[in-house]
Order: structure tokens, then C-alpha cells, then sequence
């Protein structure tokens, strides 16, 4: 018998596994060459650099926006970006997970993107995965800011308190769009909601952990 | 005479150059350098004043980045609140999930929610909420549940302030969180709609606070609450000019209407539940004493 895809992809993300699949896999030389080599990719894949276009790039994409009547958000951009970086990171696990479609005469994995599988195709400028990713991303640098200050005027704490709740709002909602089926693109649009709520606490946290103590 | 006199007039110049020239010199020296170090204290003062500026615009403009993105999220809000009928208040975890065959996947934590507070982060899986597991098959007859399903069947037994007991899985190996839950905070957040609690326009309801906005508050920490007498409250260390309630800098907050705030946050989000022309009590140490002050909401702290 052999192992199954989400066994491969279970065992190379250090999730728990069935014993007889771990037992079939550690027991042959080819699958653990090709788990080391997923994990190498995965290695490679995450110490890519974040590219960003260069500002005026940025700029002549913003004018031509402007000059058909649509005015976007530098943030909408870069989500939008990353999106397309997700899409490209999806494509190359599923190539690296699959081997090549049809290589073995099998039916060809679906690709996984955070855990889940891909019902719906990605909404065009919502880019599910991106978005659940890029949050998290915020969410690290979020902790790894230093201890909030103890002073505080009304004015900053009510708008990190203000910034906490309506993300506190937006958890519940997605807890619930989680557990009633809710679409993937309506989902991605509170996660988009969510990404731009964590950006703005990262910043006003930010710039209030440059002047510590009383 | 005249000759001793001239004789003495180079000397006692030379003398007198010998004893000032030091000190004379010293005093050239340092007016330069107090001209410098006062120049050097204008540019903290405006430093420190133009970083309060760019604060104060930044957080304007999270405010608006919250706002805008409230807007464009608002229909998709409006069809969640639709289709699921949120019932009485209820605990909530503070996190967002998503569904795994082994349960329930966090793909958010709150900040500062009561999921943050138990330790809980992204990745982890929770299994099983108060022993009972959430990625289970259905009993003869049932609808199969997802565990997202199940964690929020369950949650509708949870008031705010219950211990909840999680069974989560990080990395492999199995261990027990407890969270405690905590209430809605966000009535204000639901759009404006027939039959449902608390219409509200976010977040003008949230960031109406003009009257406290320059209020200052501290945090107490355990050398400062000993010199004030108190362990716990939040220290005025400026107090508004036209608040509500006369507070006086070095009062130390220890109740809002009954209420305990434990951070400046928390204060904001209290006084935030107070409508214009409510009264308003606030308990405060003030000289070591305990008084209760009251004071009307104004009108003018709504935007």
C-alpha cells in the first residue's frame, strides 16, 4: 500500500500521523529522501525575501488606476501582491507535493492552502490564503513588540482599545462564517478587514513602544 | 614714583592676566557650550513635540483605515448577521478557526483576548473543548457536526467569566488551556438593523471620546502603588480640562461606576459605554482618601 498524499503532507508538516503510514514511510529509503527534500524546499520557500516594487513603479500604477476612475489603497496593492505571491507559493507545493500532474497515473492532490481545501477558486482580489497568512504575519510582529507602555493618553487607548474590539468583532464573525460554510470570498473579505485592522495596531503600538516608562 | 608706578603697571597687568586668563577663558568656553546645550534642549522639546504630532496622525489615520475597511466589509457583515442569528450574549474565546479533520485549526488570536491571555496561537489545533471532542462522527441519525460547529454549539452554554477547559494539540504533543471567557464587546459593531441589539454607527460610537482624549493615565506599578497606598487603579497623571468629572492629577482611579479598570484601555472601553447625560461615578484616591465623584456625560463627547 502506499502512503497517501495527506500522509506525505501530514508527516512533512510535523503533524501527528498514523503509526502503520509512519511505519510504511520510515521504512522506505524513497519517501524519507523525498520528505527531506519537501522540507528543504519548504526551508527555501520561507527564506525568500518579500519583494517590493520599486515606489514609482507603485506611483504610475496608482495614476493609471486614477485615470480610469478607480483609486486604490497602497495597502490594497500589497495585499493584492501578496495574493499573487500565495497563488505562486500554492502552485510550487502543489508541483513539489505532486510530483507533476499525472506523473504516477494518479488523480492530482488539491493543492492546500492554510490547512484547508480549495472548494471555490481564490476571489480575484480577495486571495484567501494570502490574507489568513499576512495576519498572521502581523500577529508575530504584534508580540514581539516591547511591553506596552504604562502611560497612556484617552486618545491612544481608546483607539487601540477600539482597533482590539472591532478585531475581537470581526474573530466572531469569521468563528461563525468558520462553522456555517460561509463562502470563501465573504471570508476573505473579513479577513482582508482583519488584515487592515492588525496593520493599524501594529503601527499605533508601534509608535507608542518608542517612548517607554512614566 | 611715576617710574615705580610704570614699572608696577606691566606687572600687576601680567599679575591680573595670571589670575584671570584662567578663569577668564573657562567663561568664553562655556557661554558657547550653555548656548549648545540650551539649543540642544530647544530641539528635544521640539522633537518631542513633533513626534506627539505624527502619534496623534497616525492614530488618525488607523482610525480611518479602520472606518474605510468597516465600510467595504460592511454588506458582508450585514449577510453574516443575516443568515446567523446571534442569540444572548454569550463567552467567546477571542479566536478565529477554521476546520481540520483533528478539529478545530486557530488561524487568529485576538490581541490582548481571553485566548491571548491562556497562551493560545496560531497553529494550534483545539480538539476538544470541557472534555467533549469537537471532530467526532455522528451519532445514529445525526447530521454530522464540523468541530467549528461544535465549539460553537458549545460556547452557547458559556457565560462571560466561565472557566473553559481546552484540549489542544501544538506541534504534536497534547496539552490543557484554560480560557476564560469574556463578553461581547461589540454591539456598536453589528450594522444598523431592525431586531438586533444595540444599532450603533462604528466607530464614531467607540472613538467619541473628545472630553477624555487628553486625559493621561498609568498603569500602577508595585513601587507606585505602595506610595499611593492601593495595589491596584490607574494613576491621573494629567487630568482633562473639561471632563465630565472633576478629576485632579495624582488621583488614582479605582472604580467607574462600579467597575474596575485594570489598564487605560479598559477605562476608555468603560467611560466609551456611557451615553451623553448619563452620570457618571468614579471612585478615586485622592491624598490617600477614598471619595466618589459625579459628574453628567456631555453631550459634546459624542463626535
Amino acid at each position: 500500500m502506499r502512503p497517501s498524499t495527506e500522509d506525505l503532507l501530514a508527516l512533512r508538516d510535523g503533524e501527528p500521523l498514523d503509526a502503520r503510514a509512519r511505519a510504511k514511510i520510515e521504512a522506505t529509503p524513497a519517501y524519507g529522501c523525498e520528505i527531506a527534500r519537501l522540507q528543504r524546499m519548504q526551508r527555501a520557500l520561507r527564506s525568500l525575501q518579500m519583494l517590493e516594487a520599486p515606489p514609482e513603479v507603485l506611483d504610475r500604477v496608482l495614476a493609471a488606476e486614477k485615470a480610469n476612475g478607480v483609486v486604490r489603497s497602497r495597502r490594497s496593492w500589497l495585499v493584492a501582491g501578496a495574493g499573487v505571491a500565495a497563488v505562486a507559493t500554492a502552485a510550487i507545493a502543489y508541483v513539489t507535493t505532486s510530483g507533476g500532474p499525472g506523473d504516477d497515473g494518479e488523480a492530482a492532490p488539491v493543492p492546500v492552502v492554510a490547512g484547508r481545501e480549495l472548494e471555490t477558486p481564490l476571489p480575484a482580489a480577495g486571495s484567501y490564503g494570502a490574507l489568513v497568512e499576512e495576519s498572521a504575519r502581523l500577529e508575530r510582529l504584534l508580540a514581539e513588540l516591547p511591553a506596552q507602555s504604562p502611560l497612556m493618553t484617552g486618545a491612544t487607548a481608546s483607539t487601540i482599545a477600539g482597533l482590539e474590539d472591532r478585531i475581537a468583532f470581526v474573530d466572531e464573525q469569521l468563528v461563525y462564517g468558520a462553522a456555517r460554510k460561509l463562502p470563501v470570498p465573504q471570508q476573505a473579505a473579513l479577513w482582508s478587514d482583519r488584515v487592515e485592522l492588525m496593520n493599524a495596531l501594529v503601527n499605533v503600538r508601534y509608535a507608542e513602544a518608542q517612548s517607554g516608562g512614566y | 614714583m611715576r617710574t615705580h608706578a610704570r614699572l608696577l603697571t606691566p606687572a600687576t597687568l601680567a599679575l591680573l592676566t595670571s589670575v584671570c586668563a584662567p578663569a577668564a577663558f573657562p567663561q568664553s568656553e562655556r557661554a558657547p557650550a550653555a548656548r549648545e546645550q540650551a539649543e540642544a534642549q530647544r530641539n528635544q522639546v521640539e522633537l518631542r513635540r513633533e513626534l506627539q504630532k505624527a502619534r496623534e496622525q497616525l492614530q488618525a489615520a488607523a482610525r480611518d483605515v479602520a472606518r474605510l475597511s468597516a465600510q467595504l466589509v460592511d454588506p458582508v457583515v450585514k449577510d453574516v448577521t443575516r443568515q446567523f442569528r446571534f442569540g444572548p450574549p454569550r463567552g467567546v474565546l477571542g479566536v478565529a478557526i477554521e476546520d481540520t479533520e483533528l478539529g478545530a485549526r486557530i488561524t487568529g488570536v485576538t490581541p490582548n483576548g481571553p485566548g491571548a491571555d491562556a497562551g493560545l496561537v496560531i497553529g494550534d489545533t483545539i480538539v476538544a473543548m470541557d472534555g467533549a471532542e469537537l471532530a467526532t462522527p455522528p451519532a445514529a441519525g445525526a447530521a454530522r457536526q464540523s468541530p467549528s460547529q461544535a465549539l460553537l454549539g458549545q460556547m452557547a452554554n458559556v457565560a462571560p467569566g466561565d472557566d473553559v477547559e481546552l484540549r489542544v494539540l501544538r506541534g504534536g504533543d497534547y496539552r490543557t488551556v484554560h480560557v476564560k471567557a469574556r463578553g461581547q464587546q461589540w454591539n456598536s459593531f453589528l450594522p444598523d438593523m431592525p431586531n438586533l441589539p444595540g444599532p450603533g454607527s462604528w466607530p464614531d460610537m467607540f472613538w467619541r471620546h473628545n472630553a477624555w482624549a487628553d486625559l493621561k493615565l498609568a498603569t500602577l506599578s508595585p513601587g507606585l502603588g505602595q506610595y499611593f497606598g492601593t495595589s491596584e487603579g490607574l494613576l491621573v497623571v494629567r487630568a482633562p480640562e473639561n471632563a465630565a468629572v472633576a478629576l485632579m492629577d495624582g488621583d488614582v482611579i479605582l472604580e467607574i461606576d462600579g467597575r474596575k479598570p485594570t489598564s487605560p484601555e479598559h477605562a476608555m472601553r468603560i467611560l466609551a459605554s456611557f451615553e451623553p447625560g448619563e452620570t457618571l461615578h468614579i471612585v478615586v484616591l485622592r491624598h490617600q482618601k477614598r471619595e466618589t465623584l459625579e459628574g453628567k456625560v456631555p453631550a459634546e463627547a459624542r463626535r
